[in-house]
Order: structure tokens, then C-alpha cells, then sequence
């Protein structure tokens, strides 16, 4: 009778399905499955780490460490503003002395550049230097033409 | 009985047939995927939240002209090599000459493709050309209303036609 | 108009052969710059946190069960001590959740793509062939730095380098000054021209500004001082003229220390 059945199934509906002897352990579609997949990369659940339980004493050095480096980075950026300051002052102070020095010159020199680009082929600096680190070959365009 | 039973439950035999397929497929059908309702985000205390860290490689990249750059990354991969990148690129490097512009899919399966099936490319440009051709036709036949005569005004169906749209269709 | 009558009276009076062009041309770094201790260490000692914090590597979506791939991934990484109720622990029992002890950061080797363990010579026939080979950074150090060769753009690459000529006298920017004959041209043209001359033209540079960035004032001359970078190219000196790409620290050395002092806050310090 069970054998019969079976091959029934198979025959209506082309596919071959195993029949276990056990409780099916999961019973959700490969569709399911695949989402239920995605969800766990993502989710906390079993994969967050203990918390980090620091003793007094490295709790006092944590603190330090961060205190040192809050102390060196308002230094650093206090150095950069005052240089910033620096060269804001002299860009004015130049162009007021062109001001009066050549009309002429200052009139050029706050002409605005509309088709000015930035240069296409300057590059972020690399952890590591390419196999040749400068590019020499370079023609100008009026040099091409002769 | 027990077939009797099978029968009445296999009785829309082809739609099933279909759906099983889908599964073998591994696609995703509305209405396919169940969450159990143990996966509902449970509530996080007052003071209880945690950073989203994920795992994360030190990976080292090659770009194509040598110079290599440390990143982070989720993948697990920890060493990737740009055959074709903005170093390299004619578009990026608009006055250098000894670019060596290197075909990312040289290797691929693409040109292999078509190294395979270049008898046919000419073909299938003179095949393109009558396509062109056919369009031509029809678009011939779509201006039927110049064929009928120089006075003729299009009977205008409905409520008015916005200035542009009829101006597009005369 | 009071005040462009003054204003035109005021720059006549200065002759145009007293104003001239000084170029700060600079070679940009080519790669990051060098970390001080101090902030090799913080960094350090972030990251270490920042591993142990991390949430375990989610190993069944990359690597699905019953692959190659998986099996070479389960090869690498061995299982931790699991937590047997019968073993004392001195360090503490260890919690396993999905084959990680919490208490530690994870630590996750990757297959690679390439055979491990090879002969030099082996990998040196492969190198050129294969796309998957391994990957090994050139060193941050050039052969112009070690020869110490002062005119190369390759020398110190983490570093900003500023061109300096020798006129025979001192080191000094690439200065022009305006021609009286000539009619008035603009700052960054005398300076490109000037550069073109002394330097030849095969430069590739972007001038940052027509703006003047800075001004020296002298009794009876004037120094305005253009900022731009080179991109590819070369300078090659067309008179016999002695050049140099020197860093920040390198120019206060050669260049004269009041002339120095007066353009300190123009140079860049990586």
C-alpha cells in the first residue's frame, strides 16, 4: 500500500521526495531558509562579544590614554587654525597691496576662472608607492604639434 | 486511502509542479517566506544598546599600477587586485601614451564568447542594418496622417490635448 | 571717483619693473604620510579594542556548508576549547557561541588564492602569469632616497617637496619679475612662462589660484608668490642651473633664515 502511494506521488508530481522515518527537523521552504540566512549575518543574536569589564586601575589608564590623545589632537588642530589664520592674512594682505601696487594686476588676479578643472590626474596618496612612483612622460600640447 | 488522499491533494497537479520547481530554483515567491514570530526584534533597555561592530578584514588592494592601499572590509577576502582601475585608465590619464589598456574581460567568459562567435558579428551587423530598415518602415507607416493629404486635422478624441503633446503628434 | 583718481596716481608711481612672481611649485605626496610614534600606538591600542568589540564573523553566509571552499575555511580555523563541566579552567570557563569564546577577540584565517609555502624561483615564474598572485607592496623607501639625490621627484615620497634653483648666488624659489617694455601680464602667466623657460615645457602642473598667496615686501621690489603643483613631467633646466625638490625641514637649511621665516606658514608640513 505505502509503496504504491508512493509511487504515486511521483508519478503526479515528477519529483522525488524522500520520505523519513523521523519528525521532519525543518519544516520551513529553501525561500525561508535563504531570508532566515540574511537575517543572521545581520543580527546581534549569539554573536555580540562580552563586554569589555575593565578594572579600576585600566580604567584610569583608558582614561588617560584618551585624555593624552584629546590633548594632542586640540594641539594639532590649534597649530593648523593658527596656520590657516596665517595664510588667510597674507592672501589679503597681498591683494590689497596689488590693489594699490597695479589695478591692472588685480583686476587679473579675482578674474573668476570658469573653465578651470580640477586636475584630473593628481592622486590620493597610497599606503604603498606604485612600481614607478613618478610618471615622467609628459609632452605639452604645443610641443606635439612640431 | 492513503492514495486516495494524495490524489485529492495533488489534484491542481500543474501548479504545483510549477511551484516545486521555484523551490529547486531557490527563488523567492510573495507570499513563500514565513518568519516564525520568535524573530520579532526584541525591546532593548534603557542603556542596553550596543554598537552594530561587524567583522571586519584588514584587506590589502592593489590598484593596476603597483600601489597598494589598506581598507577594512566585511568580505573575507584580504587581498584584491584592480586589473582596470582609474591608474590605468585612459579617461583618468588623459596626456600619457604608454597606457597599456588591458581588456578586463580578456580572460573572461565574455571574449571567449566571442572569440568563439566572431564568424557571426558580421552577420549580425547586416542583420542590425534590415532591423534599422524596418523601423524606418514603420515609422513610415506611423505618419499615415501626411499621407492622406495636405488638409487633413487629426479629429481629437476626448478633452484637450496639452499644446505640446499634439504638436509631438503632427 | 576721488579715490580712483588717487588710486591711479598711487600705481604709477610704482614702477612695474619692481614687481615680480616668486612660483612655490610643490611635488605632492605620493603615498600616506609617515604615522609619529604617538599616534601609532593610540591607533594600536584602538584597533585592538575595536577587534575585541567585534561581532563574530557570520561564517555560514560566506561559506556554505558542504563546499570546497568551507572545508578549506574549517582546515584553517580550528574550533576553541569547548566547555567541558568536567575540566577545571584556571582562566575562566570558556563561553563558546557559534564557535567563538567571547570573552576574546576572533581571530579568522583566510584561505588564499595563491599556493603558499612555494620557492622563490617558483613564484618569481609566476608572478608575471598569474592574476592571483600574492600581493607585495614596493617599499616606501626609493632609490633616490638612498643615493640621496636631491633633484630627483622621487625622493621622499610621503613627504610635500618645494622646487628650489641656484642662480649662483643662493638657493632660492623660481622668481620673474615683469619686463618694464612689456605690456602688464597677469601674476600666474609670468610665473608659467618663467617656469616654462628655466624649466622646459614638458611640465604638467595645476596652478591652485591666480591669487597671489602671499607678498614680500622690499625696499624697492615687490614678491608676489603663486602656489601650484606639479602633476607628471619633469623640470630640466635649460640654462646650466642647479635645482633641488627639497621638504620643509630641508628648505629651512638651504634657504636664507629671514627669507625662510617669511614663508614658513606657506609650506606644508606632511
Amino acid at each position: 500500500m505505502f509503496q504504491q502511494s508512493r509511487k504515486v506521488v511521483i508519478e503526479q508530481t515528477g519529483v522525488i521526495r524522500d520520505f523519513i522515518r523521523h519528525k521532519r527537523t525543518s519544516a520551513i521552504s529553501p525561500s525561508t531558509q535563504r531570508v532566515v540566512n540574511q537575517l543572521s549575518a545581520i543580527s546581534a543574536t549569539r554573536k555580540q562579544p562580552k563586554l569589555i569589564n575593565l578594572c579600576n586601575e585600566d580604567l584610569i589608564k583608558h582614561r588617560t590614554i584618551t585624555n593624552a590623545w584629546k590633548l594632542y589632537n586640540r594641539k594639532k588642530n590649534e597649530k593648523r587654525m593658527a596656520t590657516l589664520q596665517k595664510q588667510y592674512e597674507s592672501i589679503k594682505n597681498a591683494m590689497e597691496d596689488l590693489k594699490h601696487t597695479s589695478p591692472e594686476l588685480y583686476e587679473a588676479a579675482n578674474k573668476k576662472e570658469t573653465e578651470k578643472r580640477f586636475p584630473i590626474e593628481m592622486r590620493i596618496p597610497t599606503e604603498y608607492p606604485p612600481t614607478k612612483p613618478w610618471i615622467y612622460e609628459y609632452t605639452h600640447p604645443s610641443e606635439k604639434e612640431k | 486511502m492513503f492514495s486516495a488522499v494524495n490524489n485529492a491533494r495533488f489534484a491542481g497537479q500543474k501548479s504545483l509542479n510549477s511551484i516545486t520547481k521555484d523551490f529547486q530554483r531557490g527563488i523567492a515567491m510573495k507570499g513563500d517566506v514565513h518568519l516564525s514570530n520568535r524573530r520579532v526584534m526584541r525591546k532593548i533597555r534603557l542603556g542596553k544598546a550596543r554598537p552594530a561592530i561587524f567583522y571586519q578584514f584588514d584587506t590589502l588592494v592593489e590598484l593596476s599600477d603597483g600601489s597598494v592601499i589598506k581598507r577594512r572590509s566585511q568580505a573575507p577576502r584580504d587581498e584584491i587586485r584592480m586589473i582596470n582601475d582609474q591608474r590605468s585608465s585612459s579617461l583618468w590619464n588623459p596626456h600619457r601614451s604608454d597606457l597599456s589598456s588591458v581588456d578586463s574581460t580578456a580572460t573572461g567568459r565574455i571574449s571567449k564568447f566571442k572569440q568563439r562567435f566572431a564568424a557571426f558579428e558580421a552577420d549580425n551587423a547586416e542583420n542590425a542594418g534590415e532591423a534599422e530598415a524596418d523601423g524606418k518602415a514603420a515609422k513610415e507607416q506611423d505618419s499615415y496622417i501626411e499621407l492622406m493629404g495636405r488638409n487633413v486635422q487629426e479629429v481629437q478624441k476626448g478633452g484637450k490635448i496639452a499644446s505640446k503633446k499634439s504638436g509631438k503628434k503632427k | 571717483m576721488l579715490s580712483k583718481v588717487n588710486l591711479r596716481a598711487y600705481s604709477s608711481a610704482v614702477k612695474p619693473s619692481s614687481i615680480s612672481s616668486t612660483l612655490l611649485l610643490s611635488r605632492n605626496p605620493v603615498i600616506t604620510a609617515d604615522i609619529p610614534k604617538f599616534e601609532d600606538q593610540y591607533f594600536k591600542y584602538q584597533n585592538e579594542l575595536w577587534r575585541r568589540l567585534m561581532w563574530t564573523f557570520p561564517k555560514w553566509f560566506y561559506y556554505r556548508v558542504g563546499t570546497l571552499s568551507e572545508q578549506r575555511f574549517r582546515e584553517l580555523n580550528k574550533r576553541p576549547l569547548y566547555n567541558n563541566p568536567n575540566i577545571e579552567y584556571p582562566r575562566g570557563r570558556p563561553e563558546i557561541r557559534q564557535e567563538r569564546d567571547r570573552r576574546f577577540k576572533q581571530e579568522v584565517i583566510l584561505p588564499k588564492t595563491y599556493e603558499e609555502n612555494k620557492s622563490s624561483e617558483d613564484e618569481e615564474a609566476a608572478a608575471n602569469t598569474s592574476m592571483s598572485r600574492k600581493i607585495t607592496p614596493n617599499s616606501r623607501t626609493t632609490k633616490a632616497d638612498e643615493s640621496g639625490d636631491t633633484s630627483s621627484l622621487e625622493r621622499k615620497l610621503a613627504r610635500t617637496l618645494y622646487l628650489v634653483i641656484n642662480d649662483g648666488k643662493s638657493w632660492k624659489f623660481p622668481n620673474f619679475s615683469l619686463q618694464s617694455t612689456e605690456a602688464v601680464k597677469p601674476l600666474h602667466l609670468l610665473a608659467e612662462e618663467g617656469l616654462y623657460q628655466i624649466g622646459g615645457k614638458n611640465i604638467n602642473y595645476f596652478n591652485v589660484s591666480n591669487t597671489p598667496c602671499h607678498l614680500i615686501n622690499k625696499d624697492d621690489s615687490k614678491e608676489y608668490l603663486i602656489k601650484s603643483h606639479i602633476l607628471s613631467g619633469q623640470f630640466v633646466p635649460q640654462q646650466s642651473l642647479k635645482f633641488m625638490w627639497l621638504t620643509k625641514e630641508e628648505l629651512s637649511e638651504h634657504l636664507d633664515a629671514t627669507y625662510f621665516k617669511e614663508v614658513e606658514h606657506l609650506l606644508n608640513e606632511i
